[in-house]
């Protein structure tokens, strides 16, 4: 038979263990759901498989209501677990004890707190080493040494690969391995006994009806000090902290396990009665806490039995991992780490991992020494004593996140207080066996042990209570211990201040850092880097408080609070107090964006109104930019990214001189003056002149954030400049029309003089030279003419419109051209190549089509290199006539090439050129209904201009 | 930002459910599972609320 269920609990430890690896690493979602809940179920250890049995005995009823209570931590997580895992965002904590220290500061906190635990613990663990006890007793008759050997052989070796590779998912798997054994062995080996006594589950009811067991078990005498005790417990039990907390699961399986841990422990309490009717009918001779494997196995069930077996060595052995490692690495964190000087260490996580196994070692071997002593009592006992004791953490934990006056002194005294009637009362009887003290000078006699388990663990409680509450009422906080109090806060939103940090780069963090940790800083830093997804180039004051923040983060939970924050002002100091900066704008935007939902009543509506007038200044039509005392950029809304085209959140948290050019050196410029205007600043943006008013806030004071807001006048600007220039043209019109009227009389005795000449001569020279003075006669009327129209406003030629011949024009223009000035007056008339046909016309007047062509041909003369061809050409179609007049000069400047019909724009050097010839021609090829275009480069060419002139053509000549 | 409703919740069910559920399931004629029942009710309660909890965080 024992050798069956050996075989038996063998096959399903494997068969268990193999399932739980399966699940874990090739599992989906559901599957790792399914991991942590089994896991969590299984943290409660062997008190579900071995002493719920005795407890139902014990306290009937009571005990549905103690595990019951022990469930409830789940249900009411958002009031309990769920402040500190949003706190937990910011700092990881890897233990109760690193919340307790975070939240009261100080080293003191830390050594009670992990001391008391660890306590208190104690009994946890010998309760799961006298559960692996009672199974080898059960199934073997063999020395215990090479047993107890074994099992700290195995455990060692679960600890230490739990150490190496990863903390977190391997503890889970096994735990879940556990409670994957033992929900079908609590169930299998109540349906088999009570198969196999009773016949069937209806006979059992009336079995426990006839033997009056249901009187029995409905007794609740201890009920309410069960209730307290297990609920209690079941805030401070390092697995729940751990798993709901420190490994930081998602809320979604936060919030699965509200329901999914209280379902488990139902289904796993069902059993408990049938299991204790069965024995107690079948008069077993073993007792309550082996029901699971000895009832089974007396009903000739081996496989039930072995399956019994196997969960409880299974859950004894995780669990005792799990609390090993929990507790060494709050040793290390609380009593080693901070004040090592970890830069020492060349291997760094290698030494914490051999401190982390030698001590878990250390606490295991003096939970199996123990054992040895406390054999007498029950499973039962030890977690009822055991919980007791973790109940003394609870008050401080609660008062954490409810009571801001409670304070390091009356939280340390509370504990002190509490743990110590615990010692006395329950922990140390269990060593050393129940004793009694009478009172001096009375007849009451103080009995100390499980007899009175439930005075003490209340006794324990409620002073430490008061302690507490009398300590923090009538002492008082530092500035530190209020600051973190408020963090801790149930109703709080951690915001990070706008501190000042005494580094400008990742590098010098980096470099500051390795002088604390040696080469875990660089691996430390490339983790907060890519969590944050930022650049190593960062350098924006709000980036590198982030870092620090997620470095502060991990270093918490890798070592704890007090090393951590050792390291965080040996390395990454801050430059100013705390107290002296206001709350980053955007980060408190940002937290209260994410925690809308949670915002009920006036705070709703508040927000409301943050998000209205956010809307307002993002969508104000000027830019705003909003600056920190040290210069750093606090908001920048959507006007001045659609200026500048730099985003907002590249820019939010940086300094202004961070900015690119040239609004890093216009705004500092601006800024360092005393003058909180400053109107039309010229901006070259993306090759184009823009203009913007600056104002700031009047108050610079140093104690307030400065206020910028900066106004586009590009358009103002323009109509100014075009306002000047219609005045210049005004003076220029007013101008014209006098010299047109002076110039008018001398110039028709020109003509009348020149008509006589060739009427009173034969010379055909003479009568040539005389033609050609009329000609040019004619054309000063036109161009007077001209001026005077120009003068009038460009009165439109629509009626006076004729077929004009455009090879003539471009003939007489060279001509004329030819004429001109005199540094061309030895080039040749070859320079200018007309290749147009002799038979395109177009509707218009010859003059002015004459006088758009010496301008065009003159700009291009003069754009070129002596002897360098300029040439006309034309082609037709679509009865659209176009004329190309093209040269390979220096062509034109980009940043003019836009303006260069506007009148007084010019690339000539000043003094050669008005900047009017183009904007007249422009005028006049308006004038005749036609259209100008600019090439530059010219057309086909590299280089020089090619100026296109598009009419209608004119066919009916 | 206190959870007001589940607060009252809490002192309803402690001030009101709790005593009768208690009472309802120690009864000395009832069945012996019946205290089981008033647990499953609390899971499925939990249930409903953590799947409405859900809905609105989705």
């Amino acid at each position: 038979m024992s050798l069956d269920i050996v075989t038996a609990a063998v096959g399903f430890i494997t068969l268990g263990v193999l399932c739980s690896y399966l699940l874990a690493r090739h599992g989906g979602r559901a599957s790792n759901n399914l991991i942590l809940v089994l896991a969590l179920f299984a943290g409660s250890g062997s008190l579900l498989a071995t002493g719920t049995i005795e407890m139902a005995g014990r306290y009937g009823y009571s005990t549905l209501l103690a595990l019951f209570a022990f469930t409830m931590v789940f249900i009411f997580s958002p009031l309990i677990f769920y402040p500190i895992r949003r706190l937990s965002k910011i700092i990881r904590f890897a233990s109760l004890v690193d919340f307790l220290t975070f939240r009261f500061r100080g080293k003191t906190v830390a050594t009670v707190a992990s001391s008391c635990l660890i306590i208190a613990t104690i009994p946890l663990f010998l309760a799961q080493l006298l559960a692996l006890e009672s199974v080898h007793n059960f199934l073997f008759d063999s020395d215990k040494v090479f047993f107890w050997l074994l099992i700290v052989l195995v455990i060692t070796t679960i600890n230490w690969r739990t150490i190496e590779i990863s903390p977190v998912q391997n503890l889970r798997w096994i735990m879940a391995a556990a409670g994957l054994l033992l929900l079908p062995a609590l169930g299998l080996a109540a349906l088999v006994s009570v198969q196999s006594i009773f016949g069937s589950v209806g006979e059992m009811n009336s079995w426990v009806v006839d033997s009056g067991q249901r009187l029995i078990v409905q007794r609740m005498d201890s009920s309410y000090s069960l209730f307290i005790i297990f609920l209690a417990a079941s805030f401070a039990l390092p697995v729940n902290f751990t798993i709901v907390i420190s490994e930081h699961i998602s809320n979604r399986q936060a919030g699965l396990t509200a329901w999914a841990y209280p379902l488990l422990m139902l289904l796993a309490s069902l059993p408990v009665f049938p299991l204790l009717w069965s024995g107690i009918a079948v008069q077993s001779a073993s007792p309550l806490q082996d029901y699971l494997f000895a009832l089974p196995a007396l009903t000739e069930h081996p496989v039930v039995a072995g399956l019994g077996a196997a969960s409880i060595i299974l859950i004894s052995i995780a669990l005792l991992c799990s609390m090993s490692t929990m507790l060494a690495k709050m040793v290390l964190n609380s009593f080693i780490l901070p004040g090592k000087q970890l830069q020492n260490q060349p291997r760094l996580v290698h030494w914490i991992n051999i401190r982390l196994l030698l001590v878990s070692s250390a606490i295991l071997l003096t939970a199996v020494l123990l054992s040895q002593v406390v054999r007498e009592h029950s499973i039962t006992d030890l977690y009822l004593v055991g919980f007791a004791g973790l109940a003394q953490l609870t008050p401080g934990m609660l008062a954490s996140i409810y009571l801001p006056k409670a304070n390091r002194r009356g939280f340390i005294v509370g504990l002190l207080g509490g743990i110590s009637v615990w010692l006395v009362g329950l922990a140390l009887p269990l060593l050393v066996g129940d004793w009694s003290w009478q009172l001096p000078g009375t007849t009451i006699s103080l009995v100390f042990g499980m007899e009175n388990w439930d005075t003490w663990a209340f006794e324990a409680l409620m002073l430490n209570i008061v302690l507490c509450t009398l300590f923090s009422v009538f002492s008082k906080m530092d500035k530190q211990e209020k600051q973190f109090a408020r963090l801790c806060m149930v109703d709080n939103i951690y915001i990070p201040a706008r501190v000042q940090l005494s580094h400008s780069s990742v590098e010098e963090i980096n470099i500051s850092l390795r002088k604390s940790l040696g080469d875990e800083a660089d691996r430390l830093i490339e983790r907060a880097l890519n969590s944050l997804q930022l650049d190593s180039s960062e350098s924006r004051p709000a980036a590198l408080r982030k870092i620090r923040d997620h470095i502060n983060s991990s270093l918490t939970l890798r070592f704890g609070v007090l090393a951590a924050d050792r390291i965080m002002e040996e390395s990454i100091p801050l430059a100013a107090a705390t107290d002296q900066e206001s709350d980053d704008i955007y980060l408190i935007e940002s937290v209260l964006a994410i925690h809308s939902d949670r915002l009920t009543g006036i705070a709703s509506e508040l927000n409301k109104l943050r998000i209205h007038h956010r809307e307002i200044l993002d969508n104000l039509p000027i830019g705003l930019v909003a600056l920190g005392q040290s210069g750093e950029i606090l908001k920048w809304n959507s006007t001045m990214a659609a200026y500048t085209a730099i985003d907002e959140n590249s820019v939010r948290g940086a300094l202004v001189s961070d900015l690119p050019e040239p609004w890093n050196s216009a705004i500092q410029k601006f800024l360092n003056n005393n003058d909180s205007r400053a109107e039309n600043l010229r901006f070259e943006l993306q090759g184009k002149a823009r203009w913007f008013n600056l104002q700031k806030s009047a108050d610079q004071s140093t104690d307030n954030d400065s206020i910028l807001l900066i106004e586009e006048s590009t358009k103002s600007v323009l109509l100014t400049q075009n306002s000047i220039n219609n005045e210049r043209l005004a003076s220029v019109g007013r101008l014209a029309a006098g010299v047109a009227h002076e110039i008018g009389n001398p110039v028709t005795g020109i003509a009348c003089l020149a008509q006589n000449l060739q009427y009173e001569t034969e010379a055909s020279e003479i009568q040539l030279s005389a033609e050609q003075i009329l000609s040019q006669t004619d054309r000063i009327n036109q161009i007077v003419q001209s001026l005077i129209n120009f003068s009038r406003g460009e009165q439109s030629l629509e009626n006076s419109r004729q077929p004009v011949n455009v090879r003539d024009a471009a003939v007489e223009a060279i001509q004329l051209l030819s004429l001109g000035s005199k540094q061309h007056e030895q080039a040749p008339v070859q320079q200018f190549l007309c290749t147009l046909s002799a038979d395109l016309y177009i509707l218009g007047d010859h003059h002015q089509l004459v006088q758009v062509m010496i301008n065009l041909l003159s700009n291009a003369r003069d754009a070129s290199a002596e002897g360098s061809p300029v040439t006309i050409d034309a082609e037709l179609q679509d009865q659209q006539l176009r004329i190309m007049i093209s040269d390979s000069g220096s062509g034109i400047d980009n940043d003019i090439e836009e303006r260069i019909f506007e009148p007084f724009v010019t690339s000539k050097q000043p003094g050669e050129g008005t900047g009017l010839g183009l904007w007249i021609v422009f005028s006049l090829v308006k004038n005749l209904g036609g259209e100008i275009n600019l090439s530059s480069p010219a057309i086909n060419s590299d280089c020089g201009t090619t100026v296109q002139l598009q009419f209608t053509v004119h066919t009916s000549k | 930002m206190l959870n007001y409703r589940l607060v009252a919740v809490l002192i309803f069910l402690s001030s009101v459910v709790i005593p009768l559920a208690s009472k309802w399931a120690i009864e000395p004629q009832g069945s012996w599972f019946r205290p089981f029942v008033v647990w499953a009710i609390v899971v499925f309660a939990a249930y409903i609320l953590q799947r409405h909890r859900n809905t609105n965080e989705s």
